[in-house]
């Protein structure tokens, strides 16, 4: 054992720790770790039942605009099981965090990218997932996945929920605003 | 040759130590944040500084970007982040060892490296040349920032900010080119326009593409010229100059309602915008994917990009022998199935390469493809480099004689691999 690898050991150690550290602080913020096979976990737990999952980052203006829609939504059809997935990093948490009470999305199923292999993580959702974002899988009762990238139509998105939606969990009369929902 | 041995200071801006620092930071603030479970009741707005706080926060965070550049000599320097510093290293034996690093920025600040942003270098006449994003404490913004060395790298000049445009907003992925003259190029996307028309009730489509020149060797720089409306808003721009000295700037751009082509013009004052890819993808989002451009000493101008359109999603080339006045029909390279990405050109003349990432099986590769006749001719694509971990983009770049990949990665660090072995075949 030499210098170099008493150092190169004492990194290891301090990754390990870091890596624990930004666990601790994701799960702080209610995000969970989202690693090898947690789209296939995400996916299982449904067992098929109708979901929508969404990806996006702090950086991508666009995912803003539909978190934000996404939050309305929310408000509108209580029943809808939606899971937010951001792609950046657990040492961002608090800055994820933000954005997701911002748009009323923090009490939902979210998720952080927890491997700085970011490659790994999407091919394990799509191959041909090259980093486009938003993306949105909207996982239907009939078993069928359509996959949007970029912005959603709000008309589109709307429609599937309606049809997605257990229909005991849809209101009867809805406002404008979706505040009243 | 053993890429074990190619590690350099550099890389160890990789190690945690300050990743480790931040990550403490942010458990010291974590109590502070408020977090509560509730379900998507209406909450009462937070002030907007608590949003900057943790966004403030956020950009603390380690970088992988190694950027690097040969100067005239054969003298190959790199431009990497370390902490809140730009970090600034020449080796004399193509990597082998390394100077001690010497920090750019006296005062620390947040430098952007994640992504599309990396710092910038350029070595000319023993001057030191480098630009990068500062990230400022509200979410998307930043300054576009430059400084120089005169003295061999030993010192650099106290950074100045290139957008003369001072509101709290992006302006970010700035790119670097010295010219023939000696003048300094910096191009960045800007959102002043589009913050402008918000203000005033109106919609302004994505950003837009402004530049600023430097006459004095980088002591100050002109004012900021906007050189197009409505680029794509989080893609790398990619500027190179003309056998004649031009600057030549290659962008994604948004064509139409939503259309995020390419497009490219020559910095000569009197050139118009051109097309420079016809993939016709419709996306109203951000493929944070930018392309590459390259001309070598014969003028030919050669395009590398990333399309998502449906149905042939890819990585693609295209050459123009006539300054983009034609341009030929986009070729693919690389493997869309195994996530052919981030894709890089460099043309010597006659020999052409690109490179791009994979995946194979459980590890990133650089797969590389040479073409011996100017970019008509591709020879199969042959793997230049592997790393199970996480990665920086492939960087290519010359010593003006040889082509050499630059990659950095989480777990070898910094490797320079030279090209021209084995690259005789077609």
């Amino acid at each position: 054992m030499n210098r170099r690898n008493a150092r190169r050991l004492s990194l290891v150690f301090a990754a390990v720790l870091l890596v624990g550290l930004q666990a601790a602080f994701s799960w702080a913020a209610g995000l969970k770790p989202f690693d090898r096979g947690s789209y296939k976990e995400i996916v299982t737990a449904r067992s098929g039942k109708p979901f929508i999952l969404v990806f996006w980052s702090l950086t991508c203006p666009y995912c803003r605009e539909d978190l934000s829609l996404l939050g309305n939504l929310r408000r509108k059809y209580p029943g809808l099981d939606l899971v937010v997935v951001s792609t950046d990093s657990p040492g961002e948490a608090p800055a994820i965090a933000e954005v997701l009470r911002e748009h009323s999305l923090d009490g939902c199923e979210t998720w952080v990218f927890a491997d700085p292999f970011s490659e790994r993580l999407r091919a394990e959702v799509d191959l041909t997932w090259y980093g486009e974002l938003p993306r949105f899988h909207l996982s239907g009762g009939d078993g069928k996945t359509r996959v949007v990238i970029g912005r959603a139509d709000p008309g589109d998105l709307e429609a599937w929920i309606r049809a997605n939606t257990a229909p005991g969990k849809i209101p009867a009369a809805v406002g404008n605003s979706g505040r009243n929902g | 040759m053993n890429p074990g041995t190619h590690r350099q200071p550099v890389a160890r801006s990789l190690a945690p130590r300050p990743t480790l620092a931040a990550s403490v930071l942010i458990a010291a603030f974590l109590p502070l944040l408020p977090i509560p479970a509730a379900d998507g009741a209406d909450k009462p707005p937070r002030p907007a500084r608590d949003r900057d706080k943790a966004w403030s926060e956020s950009l603390a965070k380690p970088s992988f970007a190694v950027t690097a550049a040969f100067d005239e000599r054969g003298g190959l320097w790199t431009a990497a982040i370390r902490g809140r510093h730009l970090h600034v290293s020449r080796s004399d034996d193509k990597g082998v060892s390394w100077s001690p690093p010497v920090k750019v920025n006296a005062e620390p600040e947040d430098i952007l490296g994640d992504g599309e942003n990396r710092p910038k270098i350029i070595v000319r006449k023993e001057t030191v040349y480098v630009s990068w994003t500062q990230g400022l404490a509200k979410p998307m913004s930043g300054d576009i920032r430059f400084s120089r060395s005169v003295d061999g790298g030993k010192t650099f000049s106290t950074p100045i900010s290139v957008n003369d445009n001072r509101e709290q907003i992006s302006h970010r992925f700035d790119e670097l080119a010295v010219d023939g003259r000696g003048r300094i190029h910096v191009a960045w996307l800007d959102k002043r326009d589009s913050f402008a028309a918000e203000k005033i009730g109106q919609k302004y489509k994505g950003t837009a593409l402004y530049a600023a020149v430097s006459v004095d060797g980088g002591a100050s720089f002109g004012p900021n010229v906007k050189l197009a409306d409505h680029a794509c808003e989080c893609c790398r721009v990619a500027i190179r100059t003309d056998t004649d000295g031009t600057p030549v700037i290659l962008w994604r751009h948004i064509f139409g309602k939503n259309v995020r082509d390419h497009a490219m013009m020559r910095l000569d004052g009197k050139s118009r915008i051109i097309r420079a890819s016809y993939d016709d993808w419709h996306v109203d989002g951000c493929p944070h994917h930018g392309p590459a451009l390259s001309i070598g000493p014969d003028g030919v101008y050669h395009f590398a990009w990333f399309t998502g359109v449906g149905g042939r999603p890819g990585i693609f080339y295209a050459r123009s022998a006539d300054g983009g006045g034609t341009i030929s029909p986009a070729v693919r390279f690389g493997r869309p199935e195994a996530q052919a990405s981030r894709p890089q050109v460099l043309s010597l003349g006659a020999r052409v390469f690109t490179a791009w990432k994979e995946l194979e099986g459980e590890a990133a590769v650089v797969r590389v493809a040479i073409s011996q006749d100017g970019g008509r001719r591709w020879s199969d694509p042959r793997t230049a480099a592997s790393t199970s971990g996480a990665s920086d983009y492939p960087l290519l770049i010359t010593n003006g004689r040889e082509a050499f990949l630059s990659w950095n990665t989480a777990a070898e660090g910094y490797r320079l691999v030279p090209l021209a072995r084995g690259a005789a075949h077609e």
